[in-house]
């Protein structure tokens, strides 16, 4: 199995994830065939990616077309629970139209080297700091979703919902980040350097705790909410793949390209 | 306007911590939301200046940032007092440890040849003995392993390095982090760096009982 094959397993998830998406319109309440299409995708989805494990010989986490792959994966997990759980009809095809958004970019524009692992990257921290950490970006993108819905209709009664993807996303943020600074006290010798993804990672954290915090405190308006999980989000984009393009934040330890240290 | 971590080595650190506890056991007021708000945006405030700094401007020890660190655990030690919870002491204890710790901490780099010892500025000498390179079959590399022999006054002691993999001896942990090119008669030496963190398990504490808090709040 290679990247080769993708087309086909991208295909069909996507188009089990319409349909399921678009059965999550009708009738009241969750849709059972929405639920049946939507899972058959995500199994669709975790096949090609357990595949490509195999095949790699270790775990497809390391390029960025990798972690793509298992964004668009944790995305319509999320995406399903936030639906079984709070029965927005129009979270499924949200989150259809962002895993979309991802699986094209692979298709297209595959900076999908079959890079084998550096030793930098053999450490049992590995799996469990990335897979936590795209799950979280998952969650998050769920909730920028709804706080994009919640400004342009501001009739909507999402910041609920938004605080508990935050809650649960928040989590899963904070697992990521330590978990990283365990491993990065065993291969750099410290627990934090202030390295630009490490700088990122700990304004997005702020962003989206700040939120908790004022969430509790008496703000009258919504839209500071709903601006703050915006720029709570874009502050994770940057650190997520953003210092790629930050001219003075390319030297990054972070950084496992092929021309780099990745030291 | 650098901050030299140095002038505050042991026993300053440890004062400044317990003026840190005091202030914040006295200061009833600062445990309000309202306060940790207005500490968890200032040190948003500097951790963004800091995310748009050029390479190499050590931010970090200056002090607006560390200011904001410090009030931030004036904040967080306020609101201890007065309403226990994990996710704060977690927070608070690595934070506490991490700022403070600093000061008695040093790292640097080393380059450990096979012929003779070099050892300053450790209270040890190192020799390299040997250097492999593992690889997959393709040929590019899988890991480095740097046998390494470590003597003191009474002992000698042979420990192989492989990255990831540190190696702790007298209160210093070692890692690989280069090597030098082969040029035909194996690898002439390899580059280690150098650590100390006297508060090193206090960090590692307030780290994991943060994770534990977070766990537990997603499953409350």
């Amino acid at each position: 199995m290679t990247w080769a094959h993708f087309i086909w397993f991208a295909v069909l998830a996507l188009a089990a994830w319409s349909a399921g998406s678009a059965a999550a319109f009708s009738g009241k309440g969750t849709n059972r065939m929405a639920i049946v299409f939507y899972v058959g995708g995500i199994i669709v989805y975790g096949l090609f990616i357990g595949a490509l494990w195999i095949s790699l010989e270790r775990p497809p986490l390391v390029t960025m077309g990798e972690t793509r792959l298992w964004y668009s994966f944790f995305l319509s997990i999320a995406g399903l629970i936030t639906y079984l759980r709070w029965k927005y009809k129009w979270i499924l095809s949200s989150a259809t139209l962002l895993a979309l958004v991802f699986t094209l970019i692979n298709l297209l524009r595959p900076e999908i080297h079959n890079q084998v692992l550096m030793p930098a990257l053999r450490s049992i921290w590995f799996i469990p700091h990335v897979t936590v950490y795209i799950f979280s970006y998952a969650l998050f993108a769920s909730a920028f979703l709804l706080a994009l819905t919640g400004l342009i209709k501001p009739s909507a009664d999402v910041l609920s919902a938004i605080d508990n993807l935050c809650k649960a996303g928040l989590s899963f943020f904070t697992i990521g980040m330590l978990l990283g600074a365990i491993w990065a006290k065993q291969a750099w010798g410290d627990f934090w350097s202030w390295d630009p993804k490490e700088t990122w990672a700990a304004v997005t954290w702020l962003l989206y705790v700040l939120y908790l915090h004022t969430r509790k405190m008496n703000v009258k308006s919504k839209k500071f909410f709903y601006l703050l999980i915006v720029s709570a989000f874009i502050s994770l984009q940057i650190g997520w793949y953003g210092i790629n393009y930050l001219p003075w934040a390319s030297h990054s330890i972070h950084n496992y390209s092929p021309n780099s240290s990745g030291k | 306007m650098i901050i030299n971590p140095h002038w505050f080595a042991f026993p300053v650190n440890a004062l400044a911590g317990l003026v840190i506890i005091f202030v914040g056991w006295r200061a009833k007021k600062l445990s309000s939301i309202t306060h940790i708000v207005i500490a968890l945006a200032l040190v948003l405030a500097v951790c963004l200046v800091q995310g748009f700094m050029p390479a190499g401007y050590p931010f970090t020890r200056t002090w607006p940032f560390v200011v904001a660190l410090v009030w931030l655990l004036v904040v967080l030690t306020s609101a201890l007092f007065r309403k226990p919870s994990l996710t704060y002491f977690g927070l608070w204890l690595a934070l506490f440890a991490g700022v403070l710790g600093a000061a008695d901490s040093y790292n640097g780099q080393l380059l450990v040849h096979k012929d003779g010892f070099s050892g300053a500025p450790l209270p040890f000498e190192l020799r390299l003995t040997e250097f492999t390179v593992d690889t997959y079959p393709g040929g590019e590399p899988m890991d480095y392993r740097a046998g390494i022999e470590l003597s003191d006054k009474n002992r000698t002691v042979n420990k192989t390095l492989r990255v990831n993999h540190p190696v702790s001896f007298k209160g210093h942990q070692l890692y690989l982090s280069d090597y030098g090119k082969d040029r035909g008669d194996g690898i002439p030496y390899c580059i280690l760096m150098y650590t100390r963190q006297p508060w090193r398990w206090l960090v590692l504490s307030g780290i994991l009982l943060m994770m534990a808090a977070a766990l537990k709040s997603f499953f409350k």
